[in-house]
């Protein structure tokens, strides 16, 4: 079960929901976010709780 | 090394309360008298050493007094695991006759074994219980001593390190610092706090091995499409409906796998996941078209 942020970046603007349903498997469900990059691709952001979920651990 | 003791002095005081506890060690206010006292044999090296007129002879003063103090260690710690073995042996041996049904067993376990080892000995019945609680007592004897081992190893290596070292690079102060941690690593709570300590290094390096997986660029192949349509079938779309059963299937060979605690959205959308996805779909195993 995954806990903490998770983030999938550079989504085409027609797989957006795709990823944003593939987040949605998981129970329980994350806080997702989408934003949008300023090449026009998509960034979608989970937080899932648990430990990790207040700050941001990526090594990217 | 701070984080080290704060256990077992949480682990104390948590097994005796907090009622009656003492809670400062004893202080002093004449500590020549009381070294003399407390640590004769400190004291005299401290004497030599305060005396010795060259450096090399200090050094050597001090490297003495190291390998009196390992050497009785060592005695004694070849002792304590010569005792716990047996206490183990006959730990076994009590579980034994219960399993053959002579009975009091039990309290033979409980009178003989030592606090880690028997704290699985109450309520023995049946010979399939104290085949598994032979199985623990083994495990839990070999983990402990062989965390023993490698702890002691570890500071003793410290200590040679030093021991080549000027005296005012290390001081026998510190030495002793040295000998009374590896002392402490041939106990069984020192091989408790260890375990645990080690423990949490593991946990910490499997968070590291899953943050390289938290974030990464979208990619679709041909294996996340599949996996998709095995869990919304038939087209893998956003809108169509979850298969519940294949998606605890999924749950359940990514539990297992090298990436256990990932996202399934990162799994399926990271390139380097790829064969990780494919053994997925074998081992699932999912079905091609």
């Amino acid at each position: 079960m995954p806990t903490g942020v998770f983030q999938i970046t550079d989504i085409p603007e027609d797989k957006v929901e795709t990823v944003i349903a593939d987040f949605q498997l998981e129970s329980p469900q994350p806080q997702v976010e989408r934003t949008r990059q300023s090449n026009g691709l998509w960034t979608v952001t989970a937080t899932f709780p648990g430990p990790g979920s207040e700050a941001k651990r990526f090594t990217g | 090394m701070r984080s080290v003791w704060i256990w077992p002095v949480l682990s104390l005081w948590a097994i005796t309360g907090c009622a009656g506890l003492t809670q400062f060690p004893v202080t002093s206010v004449k500590y020549q008298e009381d070294l003399k006292v407390k640590d004769p044999d400190y004291d005299a090296a401290v004497t030599v050493i305060g005396k010795a007129s060259t450096d090399e002879a200090r050094v050597q003063a001090r490297n003495d007094e190291i390998d009196r103090r390992l050497r009785v260690i060592d005695l004694n710690f070849d002792a304590f695991v010569e005792a716990l073995a047996k206490e183990n042996v006959r730990a076994n041996f009590g579980i034994a006759l219960a399993q053959v049904g002579l009975g009091a067993a039990g309290s033979l376990v409980g009178e003989t074994a030592s606090q880690i080892l028997s704290a699985a000995s109450g309520g023995l019945a049946g010979a399939q219980q104290a085949y598994g609680k032979a199985i623990l007592y083994d495990q839990a004897f070999s983990a402990l001593l062989a965390q023993m081992m490698a702890s002691r190893k570890a500071v003793l290596v410290k200590i040679y390190e030093g021991r080549a070292a000027t005296i005012g690079d290390y001081p026998l102060s510190t030495a002793v610092q040295d000998i009374g941690a590896y002392y402490f690593a041939g106990t069984l709570p020192g091989a408790v706090v260890a375990t645990s300590a080690d423990a949490k290094v593991k946990n910490d390096q499997a968070e590291d091995k899953l943050a390289k997986f938290r974030s990464n660029p979208f990619t679709e192949d041909e294996s996340a499409i599949l996996i998709r349509k095995f869990v919304r079938p038939p087209d893998g779309k956003p809108t169509d409906t979850v298969n519940q059963e294949n998606l605890k299937r999924l749950h359940q060979w990514l539990g297992t796998s090298p990436v256990a605690g990932i996202a399934i959205a990162n799994f399926l959308s990271n390139k380097e996941l790829r064969s990780l996805r494919e053994q997925a779909i074998r081992e699932i195993p999912i079905p091609r078209p």
